[in-house]
Formats: structure tokens, sequence, C-alpha cells
């Protein structure tokens, strides 16, 4: 949990980079860049997973390659385990291939094999039969400011249902404590004032 | 009559060995020698030679031995190749500042020294001390230089030319000397003059005031003074943002990095969100500079106000470098940044944001009405 609030984390600082001349969306298109990125080494670094583009979603997975993780912007039942969250932007085939693939309904449409050649160090390709059988988990966040303070409601899930676009049922979900972040508390008076140092003749 | 620690010290501020001495002055080495031993005392077509090679006026060799900054109690800071060249030129520039300074206090009633000397507590407990001493509490520091002023430091500008040293302070008979590089940020500026005060409350004569570990400590000491826990603590949220460091560090007035070393310091930043922060902000050029900056350096208002007074009373700052036997220059060099600076032409102007090029004085000094023995000037006398 501590590396997925870390992951938060990194997002939360990238979307802060973009200012208002930016393209409309820059920030939450460099948050989810970072959550990709940071998800990635923080376990390739400390948990020897491999770097996984698996169709066309951006992962990480594990050393025997049964399970995958990315991550997903949910909506506002995010992190609440009585609510039911969704994905927030619809998403593509891929995720859905996924999700069949979590529930063992087979996913030999999904083409991995594309990127043997482009995996690169650190990254794999699956065959087949490991597609088949992969678990993908996705970390969801949904991101609410007030004022000068960010909360991000966040659950690691696992789809077991894909409609339309959308995640229609989960096959576990891990509620995780939102990570909150403050904001700065403003100097309330004018500062520290003027000090009149007397410089008289003597 | 020549004084040859006058010479010897010119030739420092100037940055010359004395081989370089002899090939501007035509002076052989040996006779330079002589001259700054005291074996033997130029003539004065000689002496006018060296006043040239030096750029300082003649008189200036002829006034009594000067005191110079003692160079075994000077805190530098400065980047560590900084050569001891430079190192003697900015403390003989200082010793000349110590002389205005002394003949500034002669006219004038100038604050008293109220710095004390802990040396035992560590940085954090002496920057609160001095705090409470001085009745801070726990609010955000105001200007440093007229804090300091107000406190009996007598602080100067760093030869502009020197950008090298960032500053240096030094203790001479009980009296606090501050030397500032007034070419940086203002927030620069700000935890220079903290970091200084620093030394001169931990690092007294009696106390090593040099070396890795006496740097740890004043950073230490300006890092607790500028932005002490509880304030930083009330302010500022755990795992700030750069955009929030950004924003935060106008409450203390510091630097970004400043904030953000302050912030890990007292964990409110985790070892990964402080490099982070650090990479971040390196990125967006706040190591080297400060993008948004606080804007105009704070500058000293003692030496404002003496020569705002003594403009009143008909005194022109290039009579008191005559007076002190310094070229105009060399006096603009002390003030440069912290006051008014007198331009070509014979007016005057502040230098908020200090450049190099306003430094230059075109105006040629004037020649020393007398020599400095005497140093009560008339308007001053009964």
């Amino acid at each position: 949990m501590e590396y997925l609030h870390d992951v938060l984390r990194a997002g939360e600082a990238a979307r802060r980079t973009a200012v208002p001349n930016d393209p409309t969306g820059t920030g939450g298109r460099r948050a989810y860049e970072a959550h990709v990125r940071t998800l990635r080494e923080l376990h390739i670094e400390r948990e020897g997973w491999a770097r996984l583009v698996h169709g066309r979603l951006e992962l990480v997975c594990n050393a025997d390659r049964s399970m995958a993780m990315g991550v997903m912007v949910g909506d506002a039942a995010t992190g609440q385990a009585s609510l039911f969250p969704k994905n927030g932007r619809r998403r593509g085939a891929a995720t859905g291939q996924v999700t069949q693939a979590n529930e063992g309904e087979g996913a030999a449409q999904v083409q991995t094999a594309l990127f043997v050649a482009g995996a690169g160090p650190r990254g794999v390709s699956l065959s087949e039969e490991e597609a088949a059988a992969l678990k993908t988990w996705f970390l969801l966040s949904y991101r609410t400011k007030v004022g000068d303070a960010v909360r991000v409601g966040c659950e690691l899930s696992r789809p077991k249902r894909f409609v339309d676009g959308f995640v229609v049922e989960w096959g576990r979900r891990i509620p995780l404590p939102a990570l909150t972040m403050d904001g700065i508390e403003p100097l309330n008076d004018d500062g520290p004032g003027e000090i009149d140092i007397p410089v008289d003749f003597r | 009559m020549v004084t040859p620690s006058r010479i010897a010290l010119a030739r420092k501020r100037r940055g010359m060995t004395l081989a370089q001495l002899s090939d501007r002055s035509s002076i052989s080495l040996q006779s330079l020698s002589n001259y700054e031993t005291g074996r033997t005392a130029p003539r004065s077509a000689t002496l006018n030679k060296l006043a040239s090679a030096l750029d300082f006026p003649a008189a200036f060799f002829q006034g009594p031995p000067l005191e110079e900054l003692p160079a075994d109690g000077i805190s530098w800071r400065a980047r560590s190749k900084t050569s001891p060249r430079v190192l003697d030129a900015a403390r003989a520039a200082g010793t000349l500042g110590a002389t205005l300074y002394t003949w500034i206090a002669e006219s004038f009633r100038l604050p008293a020294v109220d710095v004390p000397s802990l040396g035992r507590p560590d940085p954090e407990t002496a920057a609160a001390m001095v705090r409470t001493r001085w009745e801070l509490g726990e609010a955000p520091a105001p200007n440093m230089v007229h804090l300091l002023e107000a406190h009996g430091v007598r602080v100067f500008s760093l030869d502009p030319d020197h950008a090298e040293v960032d500053a240096f302070a030094v203790w001479r008979e009980g009296v606090p000397f501050v030397f500032l590089n007034t070419l940086k940020s203002a927030e620069r500026g700000r935890f220079d003059a903290a970091h200084e005060l620093g030394h001169l409350v931990m690092h007294g004569s009696e106390h090593a005031c040099s070396g890795p570990e006496a740097e740890r400590q004043a950073n230490a000491f300006a890092s607790a003074f500028l932005m002490p826990r509880a304030s930083v603590l009330g302010h500022m949220p755990s795992g700030a943002h750069v955009d929030q460091i950004i924003r935060g560090k106008r409450i203390w007035k510091v630097s970004a990095m400043a904030l953000t070393y302050r912030l890990h310091d007292l964990s409110l930043l985790t070892d990964w969100q402080y490099r982070s922060t650090c990479a971040e902000l390196s990125r967006l050029g706040y190591r080297s500079a400060e993008p948004e900056s606080m804007g105009e350096r704070e500058t000293s208002q003692v030496l404002t106000k003496v020569f705002a007074a003594l403009r009143t009373k008909g005194v022109k700052p290039s009579a008191v470098a005559a007076e002190l036997g310094l070229t105009s220059e060399e006096m603009n060099r002390l003030l440069f940044g912290l006051t008014l600076t007198t331009v070509a032409g014979g007016g005057q102007q502040t230098a908020p944001t200090p450049t190099r090029h306003l430094s230059a004085v075109s105006s040629p000094p004037s020649v020393a009405a007398r020599p400095p023995s005497n140093p009560v000037p008339a308007f001053a006398r009964p």
C-alpha cells in the first residue's frame, strides 16, 4: 500500500506541473503518465516485476507472469467498500480482454506477441497461455480538491465484468485509505513589521 | 610618512602578488619587499607610481596603521576552491569596511552590540535563543540586514567582483562585522545573513569557525532562524508539493530549496519526496536561481541613513572616501547594493537589483584634504 500511495503522490506532483497555458487536460495526462511510470518503477526496483504492454494496456507484471497491475481513474465511490465504483471514462477493448482473462474466459485475441521485439530490458511479453491466465488488477483513484487540500480515494481492484466500456462488476476489491494532502495555512497578518534604527549625529 | 602595512593591505586588496605589483609599477621586487617590511620607505615619486599601480590615492599610504580583520576568526561562506588570494582580497576589503565604520561611529550614535556568543548549544537551540533574546517569537524574520544592524552588527557589501565569496563574518574587538555578496537573489541574501549570524553566535573567538562542520552548523542555524519549527509546522502540509513550496517560501522569504531542506529536516517530506522535490525544483531552475523571487534585495538602513544625514550637512560620499584615503569607487564597493551608489555625473541612485555595471564610478576621486590621521570630520567637531 505504501507503494500505491507513492504512485498517487507522484501523479499529484506531476499534475501540479501543468500551468494555465498548457493545453486543456495536461494535468490529467501528466498524472496518468506519472501513475504508470511510478507504479512500474517501484515494482521493478523493489519487487523484481517487469514492464508489460498488453494489448494497449500499460501494465507491470510479476516475475512469474501470473499477475499484472495497471491504473484507472474511478469515480466518487472509489475506495468506499459499501459503494460500487465505475471507471470514470469509457475504456477500450483491451480492458475487456483482460477482464475476460481474469474470469478464465481466455484471451486469445490479445496481441502481446506484437510487442515481443519492443519489450526491451525490464520488459516482458506473454505467450498466449500466459495471457489467458493473467490476473490483472487496477489501482483506481478518484481525486477531489477542496480549497488547497486534495483527497485521493483509492482501491486496488480486479474487474470481473466489462460492458460497453465500463466495469460493471468487480471480482475482488481492496479499498485503500484515501491519500489526503493538506493545503498551506497562509499567513494571516501582514508579516513582520519594519524595524526603525535610530541613527543620529553624536 | 608611509605606513608599510598599508602597502601590503592595498596590494592584497587588489589580489596582487609582489611580482605582479613589481611588473605593474616598474618598481623592483626587492624595493617593494623593503617597503612592505618597513626596511626602507618609498620616495614621493615612487609612492605615486605605487599608488597608481594599486589604484589607491597616495594619501592612503600615509595614514596610521590599520588594524586588519583577524585572519583566524573569519568564517568564509565561499566555494571550497576559492584561492587564498581572493580571500585575502576580500579580507582586505573588510579591513577597509571596518575603517569606514570606525569613522562613522565617531560621528554617529549606532545601535549597541547585542549578539550573544552561545558556543555550546546545537544550532536549532541557538537560533531559538537568539530569537527569544531579540523578541521575534515564532514569526517570520523581518528584513535580515535591518535586524542585524539593529543589534549592532556592521553590515557591508562584498566586492561585486568576488562572486565566488558569498559572505563572511568576523568579530573584531567585540564588534561583529558581516560582509554580504549583494549580487545574489534576495532570498539567498537573507539566508547568507542568517548563516553569518550563526557563525557570530556559535563560532566566536573560542570556537572553530571554518570547515565543513562549522558550515553545516551555520546552515542549520540559518534554516532554524528563518524558518522556526513551530511556524513551518503550522503553515506547511506534510508532503508539500512543489507548487505549495513555491507559495510557502513567501511566508518566510526564503529560497524554495531552503524551504524544501527545512521540510525534510522537520520530517514533513520523506526522503523519497525530498529527492523528487529537489529534482523538480532543479528542473524549474531553482537550484541555481530563484525564478519567483521576492524581488528587491534587503538593503542597509544604517548606511543609507548615515549618508543621507551627511548629505544634509553637505558632505558627499566622495568626501568621506577622500577623508579615509580611499577612492570613491573603493568605498562604493563596500556599499554596493546596500545603499545609495554614486554614479557617473555626480547623481545618485539606489541599487535594488544590483548588477555589476552599477559599481562603476567615472568621477575622479577627490584628493584627500587631509590624511585620515585625524578621523573626526570637520562637521562633527564641536
